[in-house]
């Protein structure tokens, strides 16, 4: 058997494919600037903040209970520190931009929902 | 020499069995379920010196016997696996019609295995975001394609006095 380990030009299409696949997963690791959803969260029924899930954060809302937290990480949210009874808010856990179900919170009249969609 | 060509199968299948459960036991596999696929050694060099019909035996043993040792038969990581071998046998079968040489056909057939695995994640967990990680699978599987194909070349290149001549 004289055939040679590999040739150059298998070579070669071997490091077109790791190329390749190199650009596209630093294209995937990279962080994304906006996701092009926006997420509205409203107040007994106005307009208190608006966020982009791709931004990583914690926002206070402010309610009639005594308002609650809005974490924000890896493009999910969910409640913290709420202030109600029930705690159905935290209960209904990670939220992501395919959920269509809002987060509600009634006792502090907080919906948290997808608003816009690029 | 009938006799001796299944000798060889048995063993080349008893080494591709235990070659996977070692690989499960002490390797496992890294970020994003990489693994170094040991077992496909034994199938490039099953295609090289016996032929492509005994590789495929090889690799058929070697997922079910395999898996049912680890008792995970029909389990969701038993198709998994079988979606990366059947794949990656496909790919073996044609690259054995053309002169590849061996690293570059085990790159490929590495390259193959990760994709049918990708390929039967997304069907069974209905999931197609995970097409994602394949850029990640395509990069750890060029390197554990260049590992395999280095190892099976050189194991081909002791065992070839052993070729059978009929």
């Amino acid at each position: 058997m004289t055939q040679p380990w590999i040739r150059k030009r298998e070579i070669v299409l071997i490091a077109v494919l790791a190329a390749a696949a190199l650009t596209a997963a630093i294209f995937f690791a990279l962080p994304k600037q906006h996701s092009g959803v926006t997420v509205r969260i409203e107040q007994a029924g106005k307009l208190v903040q608006t966020f982009d899930p791709a931004v990583d954060a914690v926002y206070h809302i402010e309610g009639s209970c005594g308002g609650l937290d809005v974490e924000v990480k890896n493009g999910q949210w969910h409640v913290i520190n709420e202030q109600c009874p029930n705690h159905i808010c935290a209960e209904m856990g990670w939220r992501t931009a395919e959920d269509v179900i809002p987060v509600t919170c009634m006792p502090n009249e907080i919906v948290i929902y997808v608003g816009e969609r690029e | 020499m009938k006799t001796k060509r299944f000798v060889y199968l048995a063993l080349l299948a008893a080494m591709a069995i235990a070659l996977n459960l070692f690989e499960s036991a002490f390797i496992g596999s890294f970020a994003y379920g990489i693994r170094i696929g040991l077992a496909n050694i034994i199938a490039l060099i099953t295609m090289r010196f016996l032929g492509v019909r005994e590789m495929l035996a090889v690799n058929a043993l070697r997922v079910i016997i395999g898996n049912l040792l680890r008792g995970l038969l029909f389990a969701p990581s038993f198709f998994i696996g079988a979606g990366g071998v059947i794949l990656s046998s496909l790919v073996l079968v044609i690259l054995n019609r053309t002169a590849s040489t061996v690293v570059f056909t085990s790159v490929l057939s590495s390259l193959a295995h990760s994709a049918g695995q990708l390929l039967v994640v997304i069907l069974l967990y209905h999931q197609p975001g995970m097409a994602v990680l394949l850029p990640y699978l395509m990069l750890g599987s060029i390197g554990a394609g260049i590992l395999t194909g280095v190892t099976a070349a050189l194991a081909l290149k002791r065992i070839e006095p052993l070729r059978l001549n009929g």
